[in-house]
């Protein structure tokens, strides 16, 4: 069953498109992917699809719901959770606190105590022994996991990620991406990631779409997408090597 | 009272009594003198706790104290004689609320240092405004209100300081709290968190106006007769950003502390017939507690500088 | 008839303008100090109106002790306004790191003790009395329009000053450093500017031209300790109309402030002169933050 769909995405800033009539659909409990080369329009989809930007043309069902035009905090609490690219933690708030508010702000968590499901989310994360650090005081590969905490705790039936893996080193990279795998299994949230090359996703995605300069050159699983003329096009000359 | 009790640990609830206590017993014991000048002092309390939860919580620094301080003393001044001080009181508290609700859906838009620019302006715009409508079209600068006497206004105010300190220290622990502070540390953020940050930021506008218009309507009667420059004086802003500031922003103690100092000090310079060393020595103050935050400084302890964070601004224009 | 109208709407416009470019030369120099410390110090100048208020009391302390005619005194206003301003900014400001995080937020509550501060050393030395003295105040004929030649000094006084520091910036290597320094301090430092240098020059001039336009205000209107406010928030205005960090943008907002000023004041009333000012800044912030002239 698809769980997001978007239908013919357009998005203009001044004359410049930065997105030009995109379609993707993400399956329930799946993991999909976006590539794209700098400047593609990858993080500008994400935010559309957050609502915090309205697109030009074009809408986006989540749940067979048409979610186009809401605030990002109804969105949130239909269940569509994001990280961002540059950390944003509530930094004068503890880690604990800054993941007690997706517990409470985030999708109602039925029955569950929300105490005790932030907890769960900080131990998951392998962040519990940080929970009474202020969050200004976490180290860089502590912020990235705790993006992804915090988006967690807001109970999301769908999470996006965005360049979660950029910065970690191989070691670090192949923890996060158990990390991510766990997520979508064990508690059977939808992922979708962005990644600025194809490799990031490479082991994670059962699908990817590339965007280049706002526009879909390629759809389906990694290995297919990967053998693309066009995408082979895209990326040649900048990041081919990081590619393969 | 029972539900007090629950949600109170019992030494606040001693503190809060001792509090009202002293406070209450100062007519009593101190005379006419100590009275009007407690009279001051619980009114900055109130001002400066108000003020936390728009500035101290949602980081959103209120410079337009005097906005809404003065038009709950109109609206005292106008309703007063139809509904008694004691129906004034809360029907100026609810104008108030109405106008920040009107007033934050443009304001609560602009972020940082502009919106401290601009609550400034506001304050200003409206003592001109009211200057104006009166002298043009009522005739008259100022207006007489009807005065009740010392105690009865000290006992409202008591009432009105501890029932601001109550809902800010609730407020504080609330999930609605909560969200103001990750408001203040990231709108964006706090946004995708699932917080209504619009709402928000206008509930919290509202009920530190709500406060600051029921302290203004109080002061009205004692006043006896009211101006604009009496009602919406620039200083009301300044002092109560100065002690919030100096108290520590989201500090509600700190805040009171500081409150009761500075209005004391302010109170000992202006009976020696010259308040402008208070003024420079408040100038002193705040520098040093901005450049001596986080030192162990005995003397400024209790002013513990907590880490601003203010609303990101805009990049200036290149 | 129809002439006579039209000549009389002219003559009314006329005299707008040239009220509102009188008003408007103080306004823009002014704000030419506040635009030069905000794009390129960084730092929101809350004592700004302090810098105009002292600028007009060391004029009219040495015109009433010393019957020294305000023009000579600019000197004295500028060298008083600097040693103040660097030195205060040396002792509070300069203490801070220079991370943009600290700049915006401990820079403005620094900014503003000092306004406090300055209000009141100033009114504790000259009481807080409201202060006017008389200098050129005769009658005069000026392109048909009839003033005062006090108002036409100032004009005369703060629109050479503001070509000069204009054509400082512009022509001299000193000041391009500047403007780069506005630009991007990073970049500025690795072409080879010395940073630290145009900030004290960016201070100096930031605190001299708020001085100058004080002087300018004070032989025409009554001033007091407390008039800092109401002059901060004009330079204010001009300066979000004009762009941050931008000098001539502070120029062409100041006249433009100065002129709409006028013509509402004169179609409204002059009661509301301040709160027509404060609802263009209010308004002005509302709908278009980057200024008439910024780039966003």
């Amino acid at each position: 069953m698809t769980i997001l769909r978007l239908n013919k995405i357009d998005k203009r800033f001044g004359g410049i498109k930065a997105l030009k009539s995109v379609d993707f659909e993400v399956e329930e409990a799946s993991i999909a992917g976006i590539v794209g080369p700098n400047g593609a329009g990858k993080t500008t989809l994400f935010n559309i699809v957050t609502g915090y930007y309205k697109p030009d043309g074009g809408y986006v069902i989540f749940d067979n719901k048409n979610i186009t035009g809401l605030k990002p905090h109804q969105i949130c609490k239909m269940g569509i959770a994001r990280t961002y690219q540059i950390v944003r933690p509530f930094k004068d708030m503890r880690v604990f606190d800054n993941i007690m508010v997706g517990a409470k702000f985030g999708r109602p968590l039925d029955k569950r105590n929300p105490e005790k499901w932030a907890r769960e989310v900080l131990e998951f994360t392998g962040l519990i022994n940080r929970a009474n650090e202020f969050a200004r005081n976490l180290t860089f590969t502590e912020l990235r996991r705790f993006e992804v905490a915090r988006a967690l705790a807001c109970n999301p039936k769908i999470l996006l990620l965005d360049e979660v893996l950029a910065g970690l080193n191989p070691a670090e990279v192949t923890v996060a991406c158990e990390m991510i795998k766990k997520i979508n299994k064990e508690f059977n949230i939808t992922i979708v990631i962005i990644e600025h090359v194809l490799k990031g996703v490479w082991a994670l995605a059962e699908k990817v779409m590339v965007l280049h300069h706002g526009e879909k050159i390629g759809e389906g699983k990694p290995e297919e997408v990967f053998k693309m003329k066009q995408v082979e096009e895209a990326y040649l000359g900048t990041r081919w090597e990081a590619v393969a | 009272m029972k539900v007090l009790m629950a949600l109170l640990s019992s030494k606040q609830i001693a503190a809060l009594t001792l509090f009202i206590v002293v406070t209450a017993s100062v007519p009593v014991f101190g005379g006419t003198y100590a009275a009007s000048i407690l009279i001051i002092v619980l009114s900055f309390i109130a001002l400066v706790s108000a003020w936390q939860i728009i500035s101290g919580y949602a980081g959103y620094i209120l410079l337009g104290s005097a906005a809404f301080y003065g038009l709950g003393m109109y609206m005292s001044a106008l309703l007063t004689p139809i509904l008694t001080l004691y129906g004034a009181i809360p029907a100026s508290a609810a104008v108030c609320f109405a106008a920040a609700l009107g007033l934050g859906v443009p304001f609560l838009r602009i972020k940082g240092p502009y919106f401290i620019i601009a609550t400034l302006a506001l304050g200003e715009l409206i003592r001109n405004i009211v200057t104006f409508t009166e002298t043009n079209y009522f005739r008259t600068l100022g207006r007489i209100t009807i005065m009740y006497d010392l105690t009865t206004i000290l006992y409202l105010l008591i009432i009105n300081a501890v029932a601001v300190i109550l809902a800010v220290y609730f407020i504080k622990n609330s999930k609605f709290g909560l969200g103001l502070m990750s408001i203040k540390n990231d709108e964006i953020a706090a946004e995708s968190c699932g917080i209504p940050t619009t709402k928000y930021k206008l509930l919290a506008f509202g009920i530190t106006a709500v406060f600051m218009g029921s302290t203004g309507a109080i002061m009205a009667s004692r006043a006896g007769y009211i101006d604009p420059d009496i009602a919406f004086p620039a200083y009301i802003s300044i002092y109560t950003l100065v002690m919030g500031i100096i108290g520590g922003l989201g500090n509600l103690i700190g805040g009171i502390v500081s409150a009761i100092i500075l209005t004391l000090l302010f109170e000992i310079f202006l009976s020696m017939g010259n308040p402008y060393p208070f003024g420079i020595l408040l100038g002193i103050l705040l520098i040093l507690s901005v450049l001596l935050r986080g030192k162990r400084v005995t003397l400024l302890r209790i002013f513990r500088m907590q880490k601003i964070t203010v609303q990101k601004p805009l990049s200036p224009a290149k | 008839m129809v002439i006579e109208a039209v000549g009389y709407t002219l003559t009314i416009g006329m005299r707008l303008i040239v009220a509102g470019i009188i008003i408007g030369s103080a306004y823009a120099l002014g704000a030419l100090g506040l635009t030069l410390i905000w794009g390129g110090a960084r730092i929101i100048n809350y004592a700004h109106g302090e810098l105009v208020m002292i600028g007009a009391y060391v004029s009219f302390w040495l015109f009433t002790a010393f019957k020294v005619p305000p023009p000579l005194a600019i000197p004295f206003a500028a060298g008083v306004a600097a040693v103040i301003g660097l030195g205060l900014y040396l002792g509070t400001i300069g203490r801070l790191t220079r991370a943009p995080e600290e700049m915006e937020s401990y820079g403005l509550i620094l900014t503003f003790a000092l306004m406090i501060l300055l209000s009141n050393s100033v009114a504790w030395m000259f009481t807080s009395d409201i202060q006017v003295y008389r200098w050129m105040m005769v009658p005069i004929d000026f392109f048909a329009v009839s003033t005062l030649l006090n108002r036409l000094m100032i004009p005369i006084i703060c629109l050479p000053v503001a070509g000069i520091v204009l054509a400082l910036m512009n022509k001299t290597w000193f000041g391009r450093g500047i403007s780069l320094v506005i630009d991007n301090d990073q970049v500025a430092g690795l072409v080879g500017v010395n940073v630290r240098n145009a900030y004290f020059g960016i201070l100096t001039i930031g605190t001299i031209t708020p001085a100058i336009a004080g002087l300018a205000w004070s032989f025409n209107y009554p001033f007091s300790p407390f008039i800092g406010i109401e002059h901060a928030i004009l330079a204010f205005v001009v300066v979000i109309l004009g762009g941050l960090g931008s000098p001539k943008g502070s120029i062409v907002g100041g006249l433009l402030i100065g002129i709409i000023e006028t013509t509402l004041v004169y179609l409204i009333s002059p009661g509301l002169r301040l709160a027509i000012a404060y609802s263009i800044f209010i308004l002005v912030i509302l709908l278009r933050p980057s200024g008439l002239f910024g780039r966003k």
